[in-house]
């Protein structure tokens, strides 16, 4: 007896407590706020470090998966790399 | 130094949100009466001049909606009932502020409700089992953020409210201090769709300072877990990726209580059940401050920490200089080297301890001996916990177990 009461069970919940639907409170609003001002100042920071092509291409890539994630998941093909080739071999 | 002291090797910290210690605690002094709690005549003013008594009718969801104001000129209400900041908070307030929130008499006399102990067992068990903190305060007298930057900074820089942007401040984090003396320290949150609060600057400076909650959870298995860590918990109802439910944990109104509940059962137990963490781990659970809900202990007064928020800034109509105290917030320390039932007195005793969150980040540093004095002078005076770690553990069959 003595160790059960010594043990508590962890009560749980009910579900209809979920709401996604419930109005935003301050406090995830300035959350909200402050992220966006952080990813921003990192924006314009990896904007201004900009030298190269690659460090370009870097960048389009990522600002382009924010505005459009599905063609981030997509991996080059083999018709994309032959595109990829043709200019070499119109060289010849 | 005990031998608690001398086998202490984690610190972990879990600051929940907006919930005052009488509305959670308070009742416990039914219990014992050591503990600084409710009577059950504690009473407030509502709008029409009645004097109200608090009441053991907290409910878990529904019934602190809208949210209490919690902001600086709405705490300044609830202190000194809408008098100067001048002399010692009345704490007659609260109905008052909470009545301009939906100008509802009856449902303004909510702010005083108060969980009875068998409602909320988790956090009154913990309370009960390890030491709970009578004078354990806010560090300011106003919203979340400012608040938890006194845990991770000693300070919040001069900030009284959601303002965040510490930018070129001139003192480090506790977690930036733990790594340039090589040691480990990590902010575990939730997900990325709760992220972490305020402390978003280290998150793009410093990513490795920061973890997700089951990274917490397997560090704990794997005892991999770092010297200092602070917990996170869920701030949002939302769906995880495969469309399950994630309640938001945090207990923020009208967050569900009871899921708050569990969430800090699932931070004890993972260090609980370790046995090799649990003898050298010291948790302390707390709330970053009260969110408009009554207390009765007025807050004492504390030492300035060289900041100062201008009228402006603070919307009373008064500067403030970091000299008194935020409203008292839960607070116990848990680990099987401190006595069951320890009640560490308040400013309600003579001779009582006054603690607020600049404490944690002070206990650190002496837990650690990290010898950095670049802090804010509130950060050195703030006293600290170590000394609850007694010379003796308990048996494991001693100890509070939660299935």
């Amino acid at each position: 007896m003595a160790k059960s009461a010594n043990v508590i069970s962890i009560p749980k919940p009910p579900k209809g407590a979920f709401n996604k639907h419930r109005p935003v409170s301050d406090l995830l609003w300035e959350q909200v706020e402050h992220l966006a001002a952080v990813v921003r100042r990192q924006i314009d920071d990896e904007r201004r470090a900009i030298r190269t092509e690659g460090q370009a291409s870097d960048f389009i890539r990522k600002m382009t998966a924010i505005l459009h994630p599905d063609g981030a998941t997509k991996k080059l093909t083999r018709s994309t790399q032959g595109a990829k080739k043709q200019p070499r071999s119109s060289k010849r | 130094m005990t031998k608690g002291m001398d086998n202490l090797k984690h610190i972990v910290v879990l600051m929940m949100e907006n919930r005052s210690f009488d509305h959670m605690l308070g009742a416990l002094m039914q219990q014992d009466s050591r503990i600084n709690g409710l009577t059950g005549n504690e009473t407030n003013p509502d709008s029409t001049g009645q004097a109200i008594k608090v009441e053991p009718l907290a409910a878990y969801q529904g019934q602190l909606d809208p949210d209490p104001d919690h902001h600086f000129p709405g705490v300044n209400m609830q202190l000194f009932g809408g008098g100067a900041p001048t002399s010692a908070p009345s704490m007659n307030g609260f109905i008052k502020s909470y009545f301009e929130q939906r100008r509802d008499v009856n449902h303004s006399h909510k702010i005083l409700y108060y969980f009875p102990p068998a409602k909320i067992p988790i956090l009154t068990g913990l309370a009960r089992n390890y030491a709970l903190f009578n004078g354990w305060f806010a560090s300011i007298p106003g919203p979340t953020l400012c608040n938890r930057a006194f845990a991770h900074y000693g300070t919040s820089f001069g900030q009284v409210g959601m303002n965040l942007f510490y930018l070129n401040v001139p003192f480090l984090s506790i977690y930036e201090r733990m790594l340039k003396a090589g040691r480990t320290s990590k902010l575990y949150y939730f997900d990325q769709q709760s992220s972490s609060l305020e402390v978003v600057n280290l998150l793009k400076n410093q990513p490795r300072l920061f973890g997700l909650y089951e990274d917490f959870l397997s560090d704990c298995k794997k005892n991999r877990l770092p010297d200092y860590s602070f917990v996170e918990p869920n701030y949002s109802d939302h769906e995880d990726d495969g469309g399950g439910e994630l309640l938001a944990s945090d207990q923020h109104p009208d967050h569900h209580v009871l899921a708050g509940e569990a969430f800090i059962g699932s931070v004890y137990n993972a260090i609980r059940n370790n046995p090799n963490l649990w003898k050298n781990t010291l948790l302390l659970i707390t709330y970053d401050e009260h969110g408009g809900i009554y207390d009765h202990q007025a807050p004492p007064s504390c030492t300035p920490d060289g900041f100062e928020a201008s009228a402006e800034a603070t919307g009373t109509g008064f500067p403030f200089k970091f000299d008194r105290l935020g409203v008292r917030v839960p607070a116990i320390a848990i680990s099987p080297w401190i006595p069951k039932g320890t009640v560490i007195a308040g400013p309600e005793a003579a001779g009582g301890r006054v603690f607020e969150h600049a404490s944690i980040p002070n206990t650190v540093m002496k837990a650690f001996a990290l010898q950095d004095d670049n802090r804010s002078p509130r950060e050195k005076a703030a006293d600290t916990f170590l000394d609850l770690l007694s010379d003796t553990m308990r048996p494991d069959g001693d100890c509070l177990k939660l299935k």
